[in-house]
C-alpha cells in the first residue's frame, strides 16, 4: 500500500490528462477535416460539419483542462482503482482480448470457457470456476445458437 | 381523437397475438431482473440484448425490449425497498421511505404502493402517449431542415445542461459523441470520413456496440473493481396502508403520473429526474413533512409512479420526431433501424402496426408487471443475492455474444471493448455518458438537416428566418444560460449526474 500511494503516477492531475488527450485528438480530427471539401457542388461540403465539430471540441478540451488544473483538481490516484482492484480490471480487459484473438480458431465455446475461468479463477476455487466457466459457456452458447439461432463463432467440429 | 382508439384497438389486436405477449412477458421478465440486479440497469439490459431479437419479427422485437425498459423501473424498487440497494438509478430515491418502511416490518405497503403507482403510471402515460402521439407526428411533418436542426440543436442543449454536474463534462460528453459519429460515410455526399482505412468504419460505428460498451462494459469493468457480495432481503410483513395514509397516497399517484409523462417530454432528462422532483414536490405538499425519510407511503409511491410514467412521455419524441429522450430511448431507436424502421413522424404512416402494437403492448406489459410484482416481490428479491462475482462475468460473455452478432465479426467485440474502456474512464472521471449516446445518434440528423438548411437558404440567416427555428434556438441558449447561472450557484442536484 505505501509503494502504491509512493507512486508519482497517482498524484497526477487526472482531468488535466485526459483534457490534453482530448484537445490532441480534437486538433488531430481538426486538422483531418481540411482532408474533406467544405463546400462542393453540392452547396456546402462533407468537410463542414466536422470542422465546426472539432473547433468546438478543441474549446471544450481547453476549457476542461483549465478547469482541471485550476479549480476541479482530482488526482490519478483519487479518480481511478489501485491494486487488486486495478488488476481486476486489466485482468477482464486482457481476457477480452485474448478472447478476440482465439475465438475464430477455437470457436466459443472453448474461448468463452477459457474467459470466464480467468475471471472465475480469482474469487472461486480451480474446480468451481472450471465448472462454472463450463455451464455459463454451455448456456450461452445453447441459447445464442440453438435458441435463438444466432450465427456465433464455431470451430471445425461445431463448437 | 376516434381514429387514435380505433388504431389503438387495432394495436391491441396485434399486441395480444400468443407470440407478442409471450416476449412482452420474456421483455418484461427480463427488464425486472435486471431492475432487481444492482449495476445493470435498462440501458444496459436494453443494449445487451438487442441481438437477441434479431432473428423476431419487427413488432414483436420492440415489444420485447419495450418490456425490459418498463419491467426495469418497476424491478429496480424492489432492491430499494428490501435491502436498501437500488437497482437502477430511478430507484435511489424509493430507498428514502421504501428502506424505512421495510425495517418497520411494512415492506409489503412500500411493495404494493409501488406496484400499484408504477401501474397507474405506466397506463396513464400509455393513454397520453396513444392521444397525443399522433398529434404530435402531424405537427412534426410541417417542419423543414431548419426547424428540424434548430429542435435537435435544443434536445442536445437540454441535454448538456441538464446531464451531468458541470457544464463542460456536459459538453465533453456531447463532443464525444458528436465527433465518434462523424466515422463513416457522411449522409449527403457519401464521402468517407475518419474511416483509417478500416473496411468496418466505412459505414460508421454501430449504436448497438457502442451502447454495450459505453454503458454495458464499462459497468461491468466498475462491478469487477470490487466483487463483493450483496445484502440480505427483508422478510416481507405487513401489506395493509392505514386509512390515514390512503388519501396522501392516492394524491401522489395521480401527481406523479401528470409529472413524469411530461418530463417524459423534455429531452436530456433521466427516470431519475421525474423521481426526484416528485419526491420534493410530495414533501413540499405534505402536512407531516417532517415524516418523509423514516417511511411514509406517499413518499414511495410519488416518485415511483413518475419514474413509470416517465416512460410513456419519453416515447412520443421517438415515435413522433426520431429524437430520444433518454440513453435507453437512443438504444431503442437504434433497434428500430436495425429493424428497417426510422423514427419520425412518417412512422404512424409507414409501420402502423409497430408503433400501435408497441404501444398496446405497453398496457399488457404493465398488467404482467403488476401481477409478477404483488405475489411475488419476495422471490424477486432473492435474486439480488446473486453474488457480483458470478454475475458480472456471466454478463459480460453474454455482452461479447451480443456485440459479436451485431455484425457478424469480432470487430464488434474490439469497438465494444475499446467503447467499454472509454466508458469506464469517463465514468470515473464523473463525465456523463448519456449526452455521449443521445448525441450520436442524433448527429447524423443534425447534419443533414443542417446542410439541407444551409443550401435551401443560401446560407445561416436562414435558420433565423423561420419562427419556430428562431423561438427553439432562443430557448437553446436559455436553457445553456441558465443552466450557467445554476452551476455557477452550485445548485444542480447531485442525482442529475446519474444515468438511466
Amino acid at each position: 500500500m505505501t509503494n502504491q500511494n509512493n507512486n508519482p503516477i497517482r498524484k497526477w492531475n487526472a482531468g488535466a490528462i485526459v483534457g490534453v488527450l482530448f484537445t490532441s485528438c480534437s486538433v488531430y480530427y481538426f486538422v483531418k477535416s481540411f482532408e474533406y471539401p467544405y463546400r462542393n457542388r453540392f452547396g456546402v461540403g462533407p468537410g463542414l460539419f466536422p470542422r465546426w465539430v472539432s473547433l468546438l471540441a478543441i474549446v471544450a478540451g481547453v476549457v476542461y483542462t483549465l478547469v482541471s488544473i485550476f479549480k476541479d483538481k482530482f488526482t490519478v490516484g483519487d479518480t481511478f482503482p489501485h491494486g487488486k482492484e486495478l488488476l481486476n480490471v486489466l485482468t477482464t480487459i486482457l481476457a477480452i482480448l485474448v478472447f478476440v484473438l482465439i475465438v475464430k480458431q477455437t470457436g466459443f465455446l472453448v474461448a468463452s470457457v477459457l474467459l470466464l475461468f480467468v475471471l472465475f479463477i480469482r474469487p472461486y476455487p480451480v474446480w468451481k470456476a472450471l465448472l462454472y466457466a463450463i455451464i455459463v459457456s454451455a448456456i450461452v452458447f445453447a441459447i445464442f445458437k440453438i435458441g435463438f439461432s444466432v450465427p456465433i463463432p464455431v470451430n471445425r467440429w461445431g463448437f | 381523437m376516434v381514429e387514435a382508439f380505433s388504431s389503438l384497438y387495432e394495436g391491441i389486436l396485434i399486441a395480444i397475438t400468443p407470440e407478442n405477449i409471450l416476449y412482452c412477458f420474456i421483455g418484461c421478465m427480463v427488464g425486472m431482473l435486471v431492475g432487481v440486479l444492482p449495476g445493470i440497469g435498462p440501458s444496459e439490459a436494453t443494449a445487451l440484448l438487442i441481438p437477441l431479437s434479431y432473428g423476431l419479427d419487427s413488432v414483436t422485437a420492440i415489444i420485447m425490449l419495450c418490456g425490459i425498459y418498463y419491467g426495469g423501473m418497476y424491478g429496480g424498487t424492489i432492491t430499494s425497498v428490501l435491502i436498501n440497494t437500488p437497482g437502477e438509478a430511478a430507484s435511489v430515491i424509493t430507498c428514502l421511505d421504501g428502506y424505512p418502511l421495510a425495517m418497520q416490518g411494512r415492506a409489503g405497503v412500500a411493495l404494493k404502493v409501488a406496484a400499484v403507482g408504477s401501474f397507474v403510471g405506466g397506463i396513464s402515460s400509455t393513454f397520453g402517449l396513444a392521444l397525443l402521439g399522433p398529434a404530435v407526428a402531424d405537427f412534426a411533418l410541417s417542419f423543414g431542415p431548419s426547424e428540424l436542426f434548430a429542435l435537435l440543436v435544443f434536445g442536445m442543449s437540454t441535454v448538456i445542461g441538464l446531464m451531468g454536474k458541470s457544464l463542460i463534462r456536459g459538453l465533453i460528453a456531447v463532443c464525444i459523441g458528436l465527433s465518434l459519429a462523424l466515422v463513416g460515410m457522411d449522409p449527403i455526399s457519401g464521402t468517407i470520413r475518419y474511416g483509417f482505412g478500416i473496411r468496418e468504419l466505412v459505414s460508421g460505428l454501430d449504436v448497438v456496440t457502442l451502447s454495450m460498451g459505453l454503458f454495458g462494459l464499462s459497468e461491468i469493468l466498475v462491478g469487477m473493481e470490487n466483487l463483493s457480495v450483496a445484502g440480505k432481503a427483508t422478510a416481507i410483513n405487513s401489506s395493509k396502508l392505514l386509512p390515514e395514509e390512503v388519501r396522501p397516497t392516492v394524491m401522489s399517484i395521480i401527481r406523479g403520473s401528470f409529472l413524469g409523462f411530461f418530463m417524459g417530454l423534455i429531452p436530456g432528462t433521466s427516470s431519475a429526474v421525474p423521481a426526484l422532483i416528485s419526491y420534493s414536490m410530495e414533501k413540499n405538499l405534505s402536512k407531516h413533512p417532517e415524516k418523509f425519510g423514516t417511511g411514509v407511503p406517499e413518499g414511495v409511491a410519488g416518485p415511483e409512479t413518475a419514474n413509470n410514467s416517465y416512460v410513456g412521455g419519453a416515447m412520443i419524441p421517438l415515435f413522433t420526431l426520431g429524437i430520444p429522450c433518454s440513453p435507453t430511448i437512443a438504444i431503442l431507436m437504434g433497434a428500430f433501424m436495425m429493424h428497417g424502421m426510422t423514427p419520425g413522424p412518417t412512422l404512424f404512416i409507414t409501420n402502423p402496426d409497430v408503433i400501435w402494437g408497441t404501444i398496446a403492448s405497453m398496457f399488457v406489459g404493465n398488467i404482467i408487471l403488476l401481477i409478477l410484482n404483488l405475489p411475488l416481490a419476495g422471490m424477486w428479491a432473492k435474486l439480488a443475492d446473486v453474488p457480483s462475482k458470478l454475475l458480472y462475468p456471466v454478463v459480460l460473455i453474454v455482452a461479447m455474444m451480443g456485440a459479436y452478432t451485431v455484425d457478424n465479426s469480432v470487430f464488434g467485440i474490439v469497438v465494444m471493448l475499446i467503447s467499454g474502456v472509454i466508458g469506464y474512464a469517463l465514468k470515473k472521471l464523473d463525465i456523463p455518458l448519456a449526452p455521449t449516446i443521445l448525441v450520436f445518434v442524433l448527429a447524423d440528423m443534425m447534419e443533414q438537416n443542417l446542410l439541407q438548411s444551409l443550401k435551401i437558404n443560401s446560407g445561416i440567416g436562414g435558420l433565423f428566418k423561420s419562427t419556430t427555428a428562431l423561438v427553439l434556438l432562443i430557448a437553446s441558449v436559455v436553457v445553456i444560460t441558465f443552466s450557467l447561472i445554476a452551476e455557477l450557484k452550485n445548485k444542480k442536484s447531485a442525482l442529475l449526474t446519474h444515468d438511466e
